[in-house]
């Protein structure tokens, strides 16, 4: 792998990874605090 | 235990039914501010834009006379740097700016500096990580105390600092303010990297586009791809950190409004039985303002109550 495609893909990877991770803690804190709506009935967890 | 400890047992216990599953805390009005619907369209430009920078850097655009091929990774590397310095780290400082000013002092601010730290935590490594590995087949070395470098690592270990800060349990008001005189203190070190190349003979090149004289060295289908990298990852900046504020507002919110709810029902007890309240610490010790100011206003602070 070059230097190239390395950069590119530790860039991207992180990129991805950490927006994983925002969105997952987001859903997390927003069943904790808010709740979440199945089928038009709102439940907490 | 202490007072903070106290009511923040009291906070977490709250946030629980009878049969210990999570109750809500936050309504559907704050829900639904905090989703506009701009962020999801800002994450598909940027994702999008992404896709196109990437293409167009390694399958469109020609090879540099002087770098080769290792032209490719300035699609990447500049707008990375653009990100975490001047957008992340400077959005920091304004914020923290605005909430030490009092006509403009709001959580809101500190929230914003926050999220915005931490997105440009994750942009300032990804600086250097791209830097070292164009560096190394450039200039022989993964790494090099040179002034550009060491002021980026700084920048990073800076805001690192502020990070661990906000960890340091205080009332939320507390740590608004010191985190924001951290912020602030930490962002003098971004003038340093970027004017790092025109003070010091630097093994570093100069800037590329914002150069002393303002004229970009890079012209044609190179320009193009380097410009849609500096909106592609502008657009992600912000997605990221419009989700990260999310968050962060959601926590704070959670925790102050069930601390409210729980010091609420808290004193209704102890006056329906007659007692004065003590939130578990024995009479004595609660100060009579603790014990007024949970009166009748859930929607006070933890920080106001705490303090």
């Amino acid at each position: 792998m070059s230097y190239i495609d390395s950069g590119y893909a530790v860039c991207l990877a992180t990129l991805a990874l950490y927006a994983v991770v925002l969105v997952a803690r987001r859903r997390r804190i927003e069943r904790e605090a808010v709740g979440e709506r199945v089928g038009g009935r709102r439940r907490w967890r | 235990m202490s007072m903070t400890e106290e009511v923040s047992a009291v906070a977490m216990k709250a946030m629980k039914d009878h049969q210990g599953e999570p109750r809500p805390v936050i309504d559907d009005e704050l829900h639904r501010r905090l989703r506009p619907r701009w962020v999801r369209v800002t994450g598909v430009a940027g994702l999008l834009g992404l896709t196109a920078t990437v293409v167009l850097g390694l399958w469109v655009t020609p090879p540099d006379e002087t770098q080769g091929n290792l032209v490719r990774l300035v699609y990447l590397h500049p707008p990375v740097a653009w990100v975490a310095l001047y957008l992340a780290f400077g959005l920091a400082a304004l914020s923290s700016l605005l909430y030490l000013w009092r006509r403009t002092r709001s959580l809101f601010w500190d929230r914003l500096a926050a999220a915005s730290v931490e997105v440009g935590v994750v942009f300032n490594a990804l600086t250097l990580a791209t830097g070292m590995l164009w560096g190394r087949p450039t200039w022989g070395v993964w790494w090099t105390w040179d002034a550009r470098l060491t002021s980026t690592a700084l920048l990073l270990v800076l805001f690192l600092g502020y990070l661990a800060l906000r960890r340091v349990p205080a009332a939320p008001e507390v740590r608004a303010r010191r985190c924001a005189v951290a912020a602030i203190v930490a962002f003098v070190d971004v003038p340093i990297v970027h004017f790092s190349v025109v003070w010091w003979q630097t093994l570093h090149q100069g800037a590329t586009v914002l150069n002393p004289d303002l004229s970009p060295t890079i012209h044609g289908s190179m320009a193009w791809t380097l410009l849609l990298g500096f909106l592609a990852m502008t657009a992600v900046f912000v997605w990221m950190v419009s989700i990260r504020y999310r968050i962060e507002t959601l926590a704070d919110e959670a925790v102050t409004r069930s601390l409210a709810t729980a010091l609420a029902e808290r004193w209704a007890e102890d006056e329906a039985s007659g007692t004065a309240p003590t939130f578990g610490l024995g009479a004595s010790s609660v100060p009579e303002e603790v014990v007024s100011a949970t009166r009748g206003d859930p929607q006070m602070s933890v920080g106001e109550i705490v303090r």
